[in-house]
């Protein structure tokens, strides 16, 4: 009856795994070695449905802003890193990175107030 | 023959004379404190729940689990109002000329189980009547009562179950006290002499004494014979709550082991009908009346438990369902009669009943957590894990206070994790199901094994949180969410919860006992009259109707064919038996054997029952008292600090036969009940004064050890049958020679 149990309980399992790459495939194909996200022709697709949802964690989110950047796909870049730093507004590391793939993407103006910004925080923990 | 129209020499007592507090005042004010103060937090938590808590993103959720909360402070207040002051009874003389009448229920029981029932009837040393009320209409019931000198009456129909079967004897007798047993309850010699003085009191209607069950192997049961520690399901009920309303005037009967007064029931036409709990709806109807009731904590009469699951849950359902159902025929909240107190501790009794919905959300609350990613709390901060915590202390420190060693949270929790189902089946009856509910008489036996039916709520349960575990899993792994600390919650609450459920499956999935008659703890010293044994003694492991296990200084094949002389305590009982089993004891010599008894009638059968039920029963429920660690600690703190610390050798359980030899030349047999290096003390079925010198002799397979000994000091064992009688014995070995002896022995058996 055990053995009767734990196999019904494996199945379910199974099928909820299943059901969870359905739900998630996204996120799944994103977590994959980052040298096979690269060159996956779906990335973008993949990209923009992260960063659709409402709810994902930082890890994938630098994960899309990372390879984003190897494919110098700087538009999904730059979402990723805007999602990130509106999450976590105290992290100046994300600002700058932001700041850079804004400058990347030719976007001159807003990489040079962002910088501006970051400098003028910098000068004012600095004079505190 | 009403009691409550006699003259004046019965009405010299006024029953609330006779309660005593259980505890000396500071306790009782601390236990008071305890509750208030645990009531107080868990109310400002409540208030703090609402107001800051909340979380709109998931309402529905939030608001279940914020009720489920209520639900419990509920029931918390109801259980504190309750246990407010548990009371003792003290016990009047009986009053003498009384005609009494006792009721045996039975439908379908075994024969040999109802026997002993209606044995121990008989034996109740009060004069009275006995009636064996059988609604199975059996032929053999029939020829048992006339066999033991017992009436029988049946009737041609099964209406109204028990409580038709019982009016039906009560409109055909005419005691003026009824004292009732269901089939399996077998009563002490001393049962009516205990509870008949109450009745001086005319306004008495019924004395409840409470239900304890032999077979402790049964599923509402863990005993842990090591530390002498048992943990009974109905403890709590049994020990604290019917104490507790004795306060208030408002225990009630349990259906068996109770005396009942005719007059008071006569309105009725005996025990009221119409819901499946007689009982209560019964004590209701009384006390609405301006009846009272008295519960009187003995051991004096004791029953078996449900074995399997699934009796254990129908038995439960039956209860749940009728006591929700009185609310219908008999509101305590709304009917004239009742004091506050009673209509408080009636509901209280009703309330304890709805607890499966609530403990549905807690189950359910952490896998929809983890599948969701949703908090029934709106923010998991640091002002709430204060409140939490000192609610959650608070509840725990005042609920083991007023419990004072009777309570164990843990094993309660597991078994509000058994009855879940139950209960939200009983829940759903009583608001939606419109049917009359069935009377199921609970099988004492156990089922054939399939109980998996019984606990697939469980199992339902325990794929579901496993599944919402493997989802957050995947979730956090894969990185759809990142709420490590809220999942780790969440975990830790499935993760216990999962591991009820599965001690829960664990209970109903362990294998059944196949055998007829309950095996009890019971240490006898035997003699092999056709070994040639060489002054061997063999010492019971354990007993029963059918057999025993035998400890025997010396292998005995399977298959042997033996004459055994059972010692049960100052009576000797010999008869066939053969070996079927025999294994070796762990770091001892002493070989253990199972051994069937052929005994040669109803007669042998009959005595060793006598044996098991006013011997050995009342020892076990003696020894089982030790208190748990926390309270041992406390009183041994305590004695240092008052400088009433007595310092004793380390003492062994061990059970032993030896021989007792006094100077005058007696000599009887007698079992150790534990070992020190320093004396031992003994169950011996003579009375030896304190300050006498007698000699023992202890073989083991080790060798022999004799010694002098004085006795210093010697108590009556429990029990109430003087034909049994027996006495512990403590005894101080003077010199250093036998002392070494002894320790040889201890080093063996101690170990074992």
């Amino acid at each position: 009856m055990t053995l009767r149990l734990m196999t019904v309980l494996a199945l379910v399992v199974a099928v909820e795994v299943g059901a969870f790459y359905w739900r998630h495939h996204d996120v799944v194909r994103l977590s994959v070695s980052r040298g096979t996200v690269v060159a996956d022709a779906g990335f973008p697709e993949a990209a923009r449905a992260v960063l659709a949802r409402e709810r994902i964690s930082r890890r994938v989110l630098e994960r899309v802003a990372d390879v984003a950047h190897e494919r110098q796909e700087f538009d999904l870049q730059i979402r990723a890193l805007e999602r990130i730093a509106g999450t976590y507004p105290d992290d100046g590391q994300v600002r700058l990175r932001l700041a850079q793939a804004l400058r990347e993407a030719g976007r001159l103006d807003e990489a040079e107030r962002m910088y501006r910004a970051e400098l003028g925080r910098a000068s004012d923990g600095g004079a505190r | 023959v009403s009691l409550k129209d006699r003259p004046s020499r019965h009405t010299t007592l006024d029953a609330d004379t006779t309660l005593a507090f259980v505890d000396v005042p500071l306790r009782r004010h601390m236990r008071k404190a305890a509750a208030l103060v645990g009531l107080a937090v868990y109310a400002v938590y409540l208030g703090y729940r609402g107001l800051y808590t909340l979380n709109p993103d998931a309402l529905a959720f939030s608001l279940a689990v914020y009720l489920a909360e209520v639900h419990g402070f509920f029931s918390l207040a109801f259980y504190y109002f309750q246990i407010w002051d548990v009371r003792r009874r003290t016990v009047p003389a009986p009053l003498e000329g009384l005609s009494v009448d006792v009721f045996i229920t039975t439908f379908d029981e075994d024969v040999d189980l109802l026997r002993q029932t209606v044995r121990g009837a008989i034996n109740m040393r009060y004069p009275h009547r006995t009636f064996v009320l059988d609604d199975g209409r059996r032929p053999q019931v029939q020829a048992l009562c006339a066999e033991l000198g017992c009436e029988y009456l049946t009737r041609a129909t099964n209406e109204h179950a028990k409580a038709g079967n019982w009016n039906h004897a009560f409109a055909r007798t005419s005691g003026a006290l009824i004292a009732t047993f269901d089939a399996d309850h077998v009563p002490r010699a001393d049962f009516l002499e205990r509870t008949l003085g109450f009745f001086a009191d005319p306004a008495v209607a019924l004395v409840q004494v409470p239900q304890r069950y032999h077979n402790l192997d049964s599923l509402q049961h863990r005993v842990d014979w090591r530390h002498r520690r048992l943990y009974g399901e109905q403890d709590v009920f049994f020990n604290l709550v019917l104490p507790g309303k004795d306060h208030w005037n408002a225990s009630f009967f349990c259906g068996t082991g109770a005396v009942l007064r005719r007059v008071a029931l006569e309105p009725f036409g005996g025990l009221v009908t119409g819901t499946i709990t007689e009982d209560m709806h019964t004590s209701l109807a009384l006390q609405a009346e301006g009846w009272k009731s008295v519960y009187l904590n003995e051991l004096l009469v004791t029953g078996l438990a449900p074995m399997d699951f699934a009796s254990y849950s129908s038995q439960r359902l039956r209860w749940a369902e009728g006591n929700l159902k009185i609310i219908r025929r008999l509101n305590p909240l709304t009917h004239r009669g009742l004091t506050f107190a009673q209509r408080v501790c009636y509901f209280a009794s009703m309330y304890h009943w709805t607890i499966g919905l609530p403990k549905l959300v807690f189950y359910l609350a952490p896998p929809l957590i983890l599948f969701t990613g949703r908090f029934p709390i709106a923010e998991f901060d640091r002002t709430f894990v204060l409140m939490y915590l000192a609610h959650l202390t608070t509840l725990v420190a005042s609920y083991k206070l007023l419990a004072g060693g009777t309570g164990r949270l843990l094993m309660d929790e597991l078994f509000n994790m058994a009855n879940f189902y139950t209960l939200l089946v009983a829940s759903a009856r009583f608001l939606f199901g419109r049917r009359a509910s069935r009377f199921i008489v609970t099988s004492k036996r156990g089922g054939d094994g399939g109980d998996d039916r019984a606990v697939a709520p469980h199992y339902v349960l325990v794929g579901f949180t496993v599944l919402a575990l493997v989802w957050s899993g995947l979730g956090l792994g894969f990185g759809v969410t990142e709420d490590v600390v809220g999942a780790g919650v969440a975990t830790f609450w499935a993760i216990y919860n999962l591991t009820l459920m599965l001690t829960v499956a664990t209970f109903a999935r362990r294998p059944l006992q196949k055998r007829q008659a309950v095996r009890f703890r019971a240490t006898v010293p035997v003699e092999l009259l056709d070994v040639p044994a060489n002054g061997w003694l063999g010492v019971t492991l354990d007993l029963a109707e059918t057999g025993c296990t035998l400890l025997w200084p010396r292998r005995l094949m399977v298959g042997t064919r033996l004459r055994l002389r059972l010692h049960l305590g100052p009576q000797l009982l010999d008869c066939d038996g053969e070996v079927v089993s025999s294994h070796d004891r762990i770091r001892s010599e002493w070989v253990g054997h199972g051994i069937r008894f052929h005994l040669t009638g109803p007669d042998a059968v009959d005595r060793l029952a006598d044996a098991l039920y006013n011997m050995a029963v009342p020892e076990i429920f003696t020894r089982l008292t030790r208190p748990s660690w926390a309270v041992r600690m406390a009183r041994a703190v305590s004695s240092r600090l008052l400088g009433s610390t007595r310092f004793r050798a380390p003492r062994y359980e061990a059970f032993l036969p030896l021989r007792v030899q006094t100077r005058d030349g007696e000599e009887w047999l007698a079992t150790t009940r534990d070992l020190s290096q320093g004396g031992l003390s003994l169950v011996s079925s003579r009375h030896v004064a304190p300050g006498r010198l007698v000699r023992i002799i202890l073989r083991s397979p080790d060798g022999e050890w004799s010694s002098l000994a004085t006795v210093v000091r010697a108590t009556p064992m429990p029990g109430a049958d003087e034909s049994l009688r027996t006495w512990l014995v403590g005894l101080r070995i003077d010199g250093h020679a036998d002392v070494v002896g002894l320790r040889h022995i201890l080093s063996a058996e101690a170990l074992a």
